[in-house]
């Protein structure tokens, strides 16, 4: 009979702690600063997520670290880098938090996401924390892209630039003239020739494409700027009329020929320029610099983007921090949210990560953005930057934009495929207005 | 008795709780959520809609593009793949020195998670010469590249062969169960009766292995139905959504573009097929 108890028991115990295991395993991957709050009732644990961005993560973690530092005894910030992929993984991930309310307190976001995630009330607005001398401190463009309906959202951790690089070797075979200021940039036509006169079955005239998600409409939009076509009507409500606009129809068409005539790779890899297998590169970000001492055979050069119009256009954008909706010491994660973004925050993921830091006082005494390439990253920056269309739709415009360009890469009639693009994007604009009524 | 079902309930417990959770009760939720208008961001603010979802379903180009090309996968791909497993089975089901290399050979990329083979066949499939393994190989017998994964026409078939590729294994591993159940005697009998290798094939070993061919085309059928990793990782469901299935549209909908009750409609409209499909295969093979 004892034994029988004791068996009941011991069978009881394993399925509890099955059962147990398995609640666990929820609540361990729950990143909220409730479950850590109890460790030590006098410092405060907040929890904050960014993307798997291997150019920045040394910067984030010394960052991270200081202020751990700073605040020692008062506020401990934990960091989770979660990974992007070659499309919208973080966003995923964001998403189904967002619906299961295990946010982080401060969440990283990639700018132009802002709107929606502002819209659907998944960051709060933090206007009020934010000092007029911080404000004042901000790129126009960094503030404009964090601003929704009046309100500052966020605030960016860094900008973003593409620069067009090239190979020299190849260019001074050729004897290509090398543009020296934005008025001088290539032209379209002019790069599409020389990828032309490059291009061999081994190395591809030009890479385009740096992924297939995010990156296409932040590679391609500047030249739709520059062409005067801008994506979306100025409050973003509309498509028809922009994204298919004839000057848009003609600047898909420009791009479309360097694919269908084999001048660059549908698949590039992810190195495609680094290793030599592509004699120009037209998009990517100042980040990727700092990598080049990886690849000792690169004899790389770069200079300002190609323009598709007469006058070039630099697209610009990047991360941002914000504070989430799941957060519940907004006082507390702000605290964090200033020292993750102040000046000499943004300057160190510039010196380390190569990125633009996103506040005008980094750039004082500050030389390498006074030099070669940076220099050039940084005029395009304060002179020449159009923020990617700002909407509360920017998920589905992103994703179908890129999938819309890529079917005409592959052979898709531009105007065609634009069209159907302009009726899908102003329909999920007219379905967001009503689920919001 | 009583104490021994109170065990059996008591065992079952934890696999139950589960079960009603992510099943029963998922599937319950979506049903519910297919009549509103529930955007996955801001559940507090899903409204009932009716029917709406189901109407804006059948005019919707993408999902019915995604409905087609669900099916021609898997049209295609159940024969293709339960054929070339039974071919494989009938290859290894002899008990020679060695024949154990094979058998681990033919089921190996099953070991390989899918995402990873896909991005794989990624390479494989580049259609550039410099790049691509099958391209290279044209290009040295002197044949014209094929954009594989990048073309309409040549995207699906493009990941309808490597699937089957990758799925074979398994299906070899049960038909050769299956083929080694059947007697030795029958096939002893028939050799004295006279009859040959194909009469053999057809009266011995086809009905022997019935129920086991039943069960694997019902199961590939339903692993077809739910293609998502491979047009997920490797065309994101074009070029101009070729490779769209029902359950990448689902997941488009419900996770990139928030609209979970659109989703959950797209979901309601895949179990249904999913089942009518499975009842129908088991009537016409019992009928059989």
């Amino acid at each position: 009979m004892i034994m029988k108890k004791r068996k009941s028991a011991l069978s009881f115990a394993l399925a509890a702690s099955m059962a147990l295991s398995l609640l666990g395993c929820g609540s361990g991957s729950t990143p909220s600063s409730e479950s850590a709050k109890d460790n030590s009732k006098s410092v405060k644990e907040l929890t904050m997520w960014y993307q798997e961005n291997r150019a920045m993560i040394p910067a984030i973690e010394q960052r991270v670290a200081d202020f751990n530092k700073t605040y020692e005894g008062q506020y401990h910030l934990n960091i989770e880098f979660i990974p992007r992929g070659s499309s919208y993984a973080y966003e995923d991930k964001v998403n189904s938090a967002a619906s299961a309310g295990i946010l982080p307190d401060l969440l990283a976001l990639d700018g132009p996401n802002l709107s929606n995630y502002a819209a659907n009330g998944i960051i709060i607005p933090i206007t009020d924390y934010i000092s007029d001398e911080s404000k004042e401190d901000m790129l126009p463009s960094s503030l404009l892209q964090n601003t929704y309906q009046n309100q500052i959202y966020a605030v960016s951790i860094n900008e973003a630039v593409s620069l067009f690089y090239y190979d020299k070797t190849i260019f001074e075979e050729h004897g290509f003239r090398i543009p020296e200021n934005p008025d001088d940039a290539y032209t379209l036509d002019e790069v599409y020739e020389m990828a032309k006169e490059v291009a061999t079955p081994e190395v591809a005239g030009i890479k385009i494409i740096m992924d297939k998600g995010e990156g296409l409409i932040y590679g391609l939009s500047p030249f739709f700027y520059s062409a005067d076509a801008p994506l979306l009507s100025e409050d973003g409500s509309k498509a028809e009329g922009y994204v298919n606009s004839p000057a848009s129809v003609e600047t898909a068409s420009v791009l479309q020929r360097f694919f269908t005539e084999k001048l660059a790779n549908i698949d590039p890899t992810p190195t495609e320029y680094q290793d030599g297998k592509a004699a120009m590169w037209i998009a990517g970000n100042t980040g990727v610099i700092k990598q080049f001492k990886d690849f000792p055979d690169l004899n790389w050069g770069a200079t300002y983007l190609p323009k598709a119009g007469d006058h070039m256009v630099s697209n610009c954008g990047s991360w941002t921090l914000g504070i989430s909706k799941d957060c519940k010491d907004p006082d507390s994660a702000y605290v964090a949210l200033e020292f993750m973004t102040n000046s000499d925050s943004t300057r160190l993921y510039g010196d380390l990560g190569g990125y633009p830091p996103a506040r005008k006082s980094a750039y004082e005494n500050n030389s390498l953005w006074d030099e070669y390439p940076y220099n050039m990253a940084k005029e395009q920056l304060f002179e020449a930057a159009i923020p990617r269309p700002k909407t509360p739709v920017y998920t589905v415009l992103s994703s179908k934009f890129a999938e819309t360009m890529l079917d005409i890469f592959t052979g898709s009639d531009p105007k065609e495929s634009l069209d159907a693009l302009a009726i899908y994007i102003d329909e999920e604009y007219a379905r967001f207005q009503s689920s919001m009524k | 008795m009583r104490r021994k079902q109170h065990y059996a309930w008591f065992f079952i417990f934890p696999g139950l709780i589960l079960l009603l959770m992510f099943t029963v009760l998922a599937a319950i939720l979506a049903f519910c959520f297919s009549f509103m208008d529930f955007n996955l961001l801001r559940p507090q603010d899903a409204s009932f809609i009716g029917a709406d979802n189901y109407i804006r379903l059948f005019k919707d180009t993408s999902f019915l593009k995604a409905m087609k090309n669900t099916f021609y996968f898997a049209v295609i791909v159940v024969p293709y793949q339960v054929g070339l497993a039974f071919g494989l089975a009938l290859l290894v089901r002899e008990n020679v020195k060695g024949i154990g290399i094979f058998r681990s050979a033919y089921f190996s990329p099953l070991v390989t998670s899918m995402s990873v083979i896909a991005i794989l066949w990624t390479f494989i499939y580049n259609p550039n010469p410099t790049q691509g393994l099958l391209n290279a190989v044209f290009a040295k017998a002197g044949l014209p590249s094929c954009d594989f994964l990048r073309s309409a026409d040549t995207a699906m078939n493009s990941i309808i062969f490597m699937s089957g590729w990758h799925g074979a294994g398994y299906q070899m591993m049960i038909l050769l169960a299956g083929l080694q159940a059947i007697p030795e005697d029958l096939y002893e009998a028939a050799s004295i009766d006279g009859a040959g290798a194909i009469k053999k094939f057809v009266y011995i070993t086809v009905p022997g292995i019935k129920n086991v061919l039943v069960f694997v085309v019902m199961m590939t059928t339903i692993s077809a139905m739910k293609l998502f990793t491979q047009p997920y990782i490797m065309t994101n469901g074009g070029p101009k959504e070729s490779t769209m299935t029902l359950t990448y549209y689902l997941y488009r909908q419900g996770f990139q573009y928030r609209n979970m009750g659109y989703a959950s409609a797209v979901s309601v409209i895949f179990f249904v097929v999913v089942v009518g499909i499975s009842t129908g295969i088991k009537k016409i093979m019992k009928a059989r």
